[in-house]
């Protein structure tokens, strides 16, 4: 087994933000269509 | 059941079991074995993905869990996206950079050796109980409604796992199951294409949603629990605590299961195996997003066809009690008389519902919302009526056959399917519950197998073999865990009180795992004694939880967390005080 590795360098944060903000519009637009959905045929 | 079906139903399944069995038949080691060849692509993993998580009794109960609930269910799932991005940041990059082949073994490169094996133990008794349900639940419905023998069914779906599993180990997991998952979804469309198909002439799909909406189905979104009468008058404290004992409503989909998906994605491997085998970081990362775009819309799906197949019971006439064997047999035990004396009940009601039925459809047509109301309000009292009956029922058949599962939303959609569907499409439609519940169950032997060589095996007992005996042992152990959960799967359906218990077992330690692994990421100076004492610690509060408080399964995952963080916070601060050069 390999040493134990410093828990500083473990990294926390990835360089990714336009997919997850992407998908996070996604989640949005879908929650906002189920709104819609559940409010106009009631 | 015709010749027809069972060639669709045996052809697909058998074709799929082969396929995937030779071409991934050379296997030559642990590592290609446990993760593959490392050539996934992002839609593959993000499919493999799916596959594991949806097993057969998703297919089975949620078309009936709309038909008698709306979709409210769906909720349920809105944290999953926000579980996939955190996934994407903090825990993929981790097991990439340390070339890990199971999530518990960054664990001891993190902490020390006896956090992973707690960690690794926790995870095989959870999956390896689950697993026994996964083969269960759809062992009896299929069982049931082919009028074969549990032990048939449940033998047959563990063997054509081990087929290929045990063969092609991880690659041959994720391969079947895109051919499964395509199976699974076209036959759930053609399905719900067929039931719209079969609504009265001139209903249009805008007709149709009107109907459905009229009725409560899309109850997709609630901000208090659905059915909660007169808000106005409650407290503050009363409303929070109505949300708190309520199962599915947006709060507990937007922060609680965030949670229960960290803790089901980032930490269980049979999902983390599905996207270590990735190309590369990149790709892995793709397939967490892929399935947090589409998980929501895939089950949006479902349960729409079960809003649909409700609308076709409207002009339809439904069953008093879908399980028709379980209601055949209460009926030779001394019941009969009693349930038709119900059933004509039943009918009556049912006559007046086709005609408010009816009445709703030329309404809706007619754009005529008043009539729209009365016909929805009408209906929806109809149906209070045939729900008592149906409950009056459910009593003589426990009266009549005592211990039996009265519980026959598993059974709606598969009696709609049976009866109503044209021969073939009832084969197809039968090999999709027996491929979910192979897929998912495919995943979870596989996760088993793998983190009993790497976690148990190969670290503890037998640390220098060779290549060839370290495969080997992989896939005994994939027969070893099969065979276990067969056994239980038929055990289960002797013991109802232990199918309870496994279905909150993953509550029960999600939690804590879910919290070593933050403590990981977050707490950067905790080190190995401080969080296995808390693990401890934070297991020992959630049983506590369990034994002793009235709360809702959902809030352990919360707890058991919060728990292991805290607690290892505070140990690790005394002993930095005791020892301040031990940082």
């Amino acid at each position: 087994m390999s040493k134990p590795t410093d828990p500083e360098e473990v990294p926390v944060l990835g360089r990714w933000s336009r997919w997850y903000w992407l998908l996070m519009l996604a989640l949005v637009a879908q929650l906002l269509f189920f709104v819609w959905l559940t409010e106009h045929f009631k | 059941m015709n010749a027809l079906d069972w060639l669709v139903l045996g052809g697909t399944i058998v074709s799929i079991v082969a396929y995937g069995t030779w071409k991934t038949r050379h296997q030559q080691s642990l590592e290609t074995y446990i993760k593959g060849d490392n050539s996934m692509k992002w839609w593959m993993i993000g499919i493999s993905i799916m596959a594991t998580q949806a097993s057969a009794i998703t297919f089975l109960s949620t078309p009936g869990q709309a038909m008698e609930d709306g979709m409210r269910f769906l909720q349920f799932y809105f944290g999953l996206p926000i579980a996939m991005i955190i996934i994407s940041v903090t825990m993929v990059p981790i097991y990439y950079r340390l070339k890990v082949y199971t999530a518990y073994e960054y664990l001891e490169t993190r902490f020390d050796l006896k956090t992973r094996v707690l960690t690794a133990g926790l995870f095989l008794i959870l999956r390896g109980l689950s697993a026994g349900i996964t083969l269960f639940a759809p062992s009896l419905v299929l069982s049931t409604v082919l009028g074969w023998p549990l032990e048939l069914t449940t033998v047959l779906i563990g063997l054509l796992v081990i087929i290929y599993t045990v063969s092609g180990g991880n690659s041959a997991v994720s391969l079947t199951q895109r051919q499964q998952l395509a199976v699974v979804m076209g036959g759930m469309i053609l399905a719900g294409i067929l039931a719209f198909a079969k609504l009265p002439k001139g209903l249009s799909f805008t007709d149709t949603v009107n109907i459905a909406g009229a009725l409560g189905k899309f109850n997709m979104i609630n901000v208090l629990p659905a059915g909660l009468a007169d808000t106005e008058h409650l407290t503050l404290w009363q409303k929070i605590n109505a949300v708190l004992t309520d199962r599915f409503n947006i709060w507990s989909g937007l922060i609680a299961s965030v949670f229960l998906f960290l803790s089901y994605f980032g930490t269980d491997q049979s999902q983390v195996a599905r996207y270590l085998g990735g190309k590369s970081l990149t790709e892995s990362r793709l397939g967490l997003m892929f399935n947090g775009l589409l998980k929501i819309p895939m089950q949006f799906v479902i349960l729409f066809i079960g809003v649909v197949v409700s609308v076709f019971y409207l002009f339809n006439q439904p069953p008093v009690f879908y399980n028709t064997v379980l209601k055949e047999q209460a009926q030779k035990g001394g019941r009969a008389q009693e349930i038709a004396r119900f059933e004509k009940t039943y009918d009556s009601i049912y006559a007046h519902k086709q005609r408010a039925a009816g009445a709703l459809a030329q309404a809706v047509q007619n754009e005529d919302a008043g009539g729209r109301q009365q016909a929805a309000r009408e209906i929806k009292i109809l149906q209070v009526q045939e729900n008592q009956i149906r409950q009056a029922v459910k009593q003589e058949i426990e009266k009549a056959v005592p211990g039996a599962k009265t519980q026959d939303r598993d059974y709606m959609f598969l009696y709609f399917v049976l009866n109503y569907l044209p021969h073939g499409v009832v084969g197809l439609l039968l090999a999709v519950m027996f491929l979910a519940a192979m897929s998912s169950m495919a995943g979870e032997l596989s996760a088993l197998s793998s983190t009993t060589s790497v976690d148990v095996y190969k670290r503890l007992l037998n640390a220098n073999a060779s290549a060839q005996h370290y495969l080997s042992a992989g896939r005994w152990f994939t027969v070893a865990w099969a065979l276990l959960a067969m056994v239980f799967a038929m055990l289960a359906g002797f013991a109802e009180n232990l199918i309870q218990f496994v279905n909150i077992v993953g509550s029960l330690f999600y939690g804590t795992i879910l919290g070593i692994f933050l403590t990981a990421f977050y707490l950067k100076r905790v080190r190995g004694t401080a969080v296995f004492v808390a693990a401890l610690v934070a297991e020992a509060t959630v049983l506590y939880c369990y034994f002793y408080t009235d709360l809702a399964f959902l809030l352990y995952n919360i707890i058991g967390c919060a728990v292991v963080m805290l607690v290892a916070k505070v140990i690790s601060f005394f002993v930095r005080s005791a020892h301040p050069d031990n940082t």
